[in-house]
């Protein structure tokens, strides 16, 4: 949000209250200062509550991001409506607004039943403005015995996005699809106009192939017009994780390290990986304009074929050439002659690949603070019902086959007519993107059911070069779980990122990696270690509570 | 209140039509100012304004304190000030030569397009500039073809300060020459007849007659400009910036901005308090400068 926008918030918010403060000394009242004043959440005695099925309940329901074009009465919605008893007021809001739009909303007291955030620090910042209901573990073990299982199999650091001072504030949603690691998109005729007949597995394959995309005009135009790699800079998931990751590092992400958990950016190896770009960029191969990169300027060096080599694509969104919006079509359209290959990541010194991959952890759910409580048990109950049948879990997450959308071993799964429309589709469905969460069934599908809807080409392109098992994964899910991420962490990753691509771009001493190590743990640094190997110890106590197997350290 | 009945009396008409403007005054400025208590207490939406724990300057310490603030504080100053020296004349250079031109259709057209960048927003303007200024964008090319180093406008921190000055130059002068070109038009003729008989020429005249007339107004927005010396442009620098000149171009409103992404509003009200009321410093002191260096003449009240 930019600060304009919180100035304008502020003084809506202030004229509100001066409203208040009027009336307040009129009647002479004046609130309730000091510490006894602070209003803690109702304590709601969960025994006492209960759920009659039989009893309509209306819930309004504030679904994930990404359904602005939704539409009320989609046939999902009327589907869980019909099965469960209720009667849903969906609330679409435009990604693009959505905060401002929410934070309104909630300063205003409109608060939906059901809502959604996948930020950890803004939802603490909900829980601390009092707008959400504690919901005990015990009420999930009680009334979602399945769900909570299946949360715990998929993505158990979810937890913790709505952990607040010992206790818990929803219900953590899975994505099991978020395990699966980014592809290497290659041009196909790039690499054999250079004479390079295997797709590059190992890291000086990478190279080799950077190299002759650099020097040896692989789009034959006569113009020393191309680089290698245009990686991106505009968020810090995507700046040259490919290779980091080679290392086995996650560079701005947490990570445990002999049972451990330390920042990967500042362990010895990141600086042998930055010696590396370091070359890399002094030999030209890495288009210097990375550095400016917005969102989209990493695809679109390689859509208008300035780099022969992109790495921040999924199968389906770059290379699926059954989806009509993938890169490969769209490339397609612009120059006939173009070809992409996938490829796997740059082979690990250990002989395994590895790959930076978000895991499984989805949104976190949150109910009003001032719901009914037996609204609460209905949806505990409607989540605890779909993720226990597969079969149902597909039908609201995608709609009805035959109906909606058919499957062919070809072309993995197909919308039928009058949805043919993505955008449609997910109007008139309620659907999204069949992997992720559908706007009433919050989590994803599980891998083995997403496995079954593949396409031969799919299934071949997740078992050459993108598997699950490949993916490092920060160690507490998301950084941002911890309290002193909200003072430091973006001072960190900015002092990272300069550190790192100054380096880079050869505009400091490699040395300057110890001085980079020095400042990130005096800004703030050290004190988010010391916090996430103590945060830990909670995690495992609410892992405890809520049975979860604690696998391997990654 | 004997005095002064009569002559609200007297002004009745007026003091109608001021009354909107007032009362506009009251419920957006003032009203909203009793906000700022928010900058000293834990607010939190449900407990409200009153509820809220009372924290001093807890707030205030916490952003001075966080991060490098010193270092942010730094940056946000000398922008700023780079901003005045140099920019703070260029509407008036601007609005003395476009005086000057005689065919008013010309001046008419010069004047409009230059005022018209004010008008666009530094999203845009920062996407047409990143693209124009990058190390392989057509300036850069236009150099290296002129046998020159290849410039890193954005990405050397000096470079980039220059570059953030100049297009914030350029995005400003046509919209600032407006007010200086109104007070040129309220010169008196009489004097330019005068000067001419004298035998003046047109030099001559812009720096007897035009100059000093615009003295007002240049002190007024000078005293006014340095009010605002703690916004170093947020739109203009958040746009454009980019890892290799954090180090430079790290602003308070920058810093800020990465604490309060989340409903912190009595951090966002502190750091805005600390700005008007370096802001309100400034002001006062120079105004009463100014009034002494010219013996009551000058300033903006």
């Amino acid at each position: 949000m930019s600060i304009p926008s919180f100035r304008v918030l502020l003084s809506i918010r202030a004229h509100a209250e001066v409203g208040l403060i009027c009336l307040g000394l009129l009647l002479a009242g004046c609130g309730k200062p000091g510490p006894e004043g602070r209003t803690e959440a109702a304590q709601i005695d969960w025994t006492r509550v209960s759920d009659d099925p039989s009893k309509t309940l209306e819930i309004s329901w504030l679904g994930p991001l990404g359904f602005e074009k939704g539409r009320p009465g989609s046939w999902i919605q009327s589907r869980v409506e019909e099965l469960f008893n209720v009667k849903l007021d969906p609330i679409f809001i435009d990604p693009v607004t959505f905060d401002k739009v929410l934070s309104l909303r909630f300063v205003a007291g409109n608060i939906p039943d059901v809502f959604w955030d996948g930020e950890p620090m803004r939802i603490r910042a909900k829980v601390r403005h009092g707008f959400v209901l504690e919901l005990p573990y015990e009420v999930l073990l009680e009334h979602a015995p399945h769900y909570v299982a299946y949360v715990n199999a998929e993505a158990p650091e979810t937890w913790m996005y709505c952990y607040w001072q010992g206790r818990n504030w929803g219900i953590p949603t899975v994505v099991p699809g978020g395990a699966i690691p980014l592809i290497s998109a290659w041009r196909a005729d790039w690499l054999e106009n250079v004479g390079i007949s295997k797709v590059p597995e190992t890291l000086e394959e990478y190279h080799e192939a950077f190299r002759h995309f650099t020097f040896d005009d692989p789009d034959r135009n006569g113009l020393a017009d191309t680089y290698g790699l245009s990686p991106s800079v505009a968020h810090w998931s995507y700046l040259f994780t490919e290779f980091f990751a080679q290392r086995d590092i996650l560079a701005f992400d947490l990570q445990e390290v002999n049972g451990e958990i330390t920042w990967g950016g500042i362990r010895p190896e990141a600086k042998e990986v930055l010696a590396m770009l370091r070359d890399w960029y002094a030999e030209g191969i890495i288009d210097p304009d990375f550095v400016l990169g917005s969102v989209n300027d990493s695809m679109l060096a390689f859509q208008n074929g300035k780099v022969g080599y992109y790495g921040l694509g999924t199968y389906d969104n770059t290379l699926n050439a059954a989806e009509p919006s993938a890169l490969i079509n769209r490339m397609a359209q612009l120059a006939p002659g173009i070809r992409l290959v996938a490829g796997p990541p740059p082979l690990g010194s250990d002989g395994r690949f590895h790959r930076r991959a978000w895991g499984g952890g989805g949104h976190v759910m949150q109910f009003s603070v001032d719901i009914d409580p037996e609204k609460v048990l209905r949806v505990l109950r409607m989540l605890d019902t779909i993720y226990a049948d597969p079969k149902l879990a597909l039908e609201l997450n995608m709609g009805r086959r035959g109906l909606h959308w058919d499957y062919s071993s070809e072309h993995g799964v197909r919308t039928l007519e009058p949805y043919k429309e993505k955008r449609a589709e997910g109007e008139m469905i309620g659907s999204g993107n069949f992997t992720g969460p559908s706007f009433f069934a919050p989590s994803g599908l599980p891998l083995d059911v997403v496995d079954t809807l593949r396409s031969e080409g799919q299934r071949e392109a997740v078992r050459l070069y993108s598997q699950p098992e490949w993916g490092l994964i920060n160690s507490l899910g998301k950084t941002d779980v911890l309290a002193s991420a909200s003072d430091s962490l973006g001072d960190l990753r900015r002092i990272q990122e300069k550190y790192f691509v100054d380096i880079i771009r050869g505009k400091r001493p490699l040395s300057d990696f110890e001085e980079f190590v020095a400042e990130w743990k005096r800004q703030g640094g050290e004190r988010l270690l010391a916090e996430a190997n103590e945060f830990r110890r909670k995690r495992d106590e609410v892992w405890r509570k809520v049975g979860v197997v604690k696998k391997e350290a990654q | 209140m004997k005095s002064l009945l009569p002559s609200i009396r007297r002004y009745a008409g007026p003091l109608t039509m001021l009354a909107p403007v007032i009362l506009y005054f009251l419920i957006f400025h003032y009203t909203p100012m009793a906000g700022l208590l928010l900058a000293f207490k834990d607010y939190t939406i449900r407990e409200g304004f009153f509820g809220s724990q009372w924290t001093g300057l807890d707030n205030l310490r916490h952003l001075f304190f966080s991060g490098d603030f010193v270092h942010v504080l730094r940056n946000t100053i000398t922008i700023s000030l780079l901003r005045l020296v140099f920019g703070f004349f260029a509407p008036l250079l601007l609005a003395l030569l476009l005086n000057e031109v005689r065919a008013v259709g010309y001046r008419n057209a010069i004047q409009s397009i230059a005022a018209l960048p004010n008008y666009i927003s530094w999203v845009i303007l920062a996407g047409i500039f990143l693209m124009l200024l990058s190390d392989q964008g057509p300036v850069n090319d236009l150099l290296a073809a002129g046998g020159f180093r290849r410039i890193g406008f954005l990405t050397e921190g000096n470079w980039f300060i220059a570059t953030l000055i100049s297009t914030g130059i350029w995005q400003g002068v046509g919209y600032g020459a407006i007010i200086y070109l109104a007070a040129l038009a309220g010169i008196s003729p009489d004097l330019y007849e005068a000067a001419e008989i004298d035998g003046a020429n047109r030099f001559h005249k812009i720096v007897h007659i035009n100059f000093p007339a615009l003295v007002p107004t240049i002190v007024t927005l000078f005293i006014l400009n340095l009010g605002s010396v703690l916004n170093a442009g947020f739109d203009q620098i958040y746009n454009m910036y980019n890892p290799s000149v954090f180090d430079v171009s790290d602003i308070i409103d920058t810093f800020v901005l990465r604490r309060i992404q989340t409903m912190e509003f009595s951090l966002g009200t502190a750091a805005g308090l600390f700005k008007s009321v370096v802001g309100m410093i400034l002001i006062v002191a120079v105004n009463a400068a100014a009034r002494r260096i010219s013996k009551g003449e000058q300033g903006v009240y």
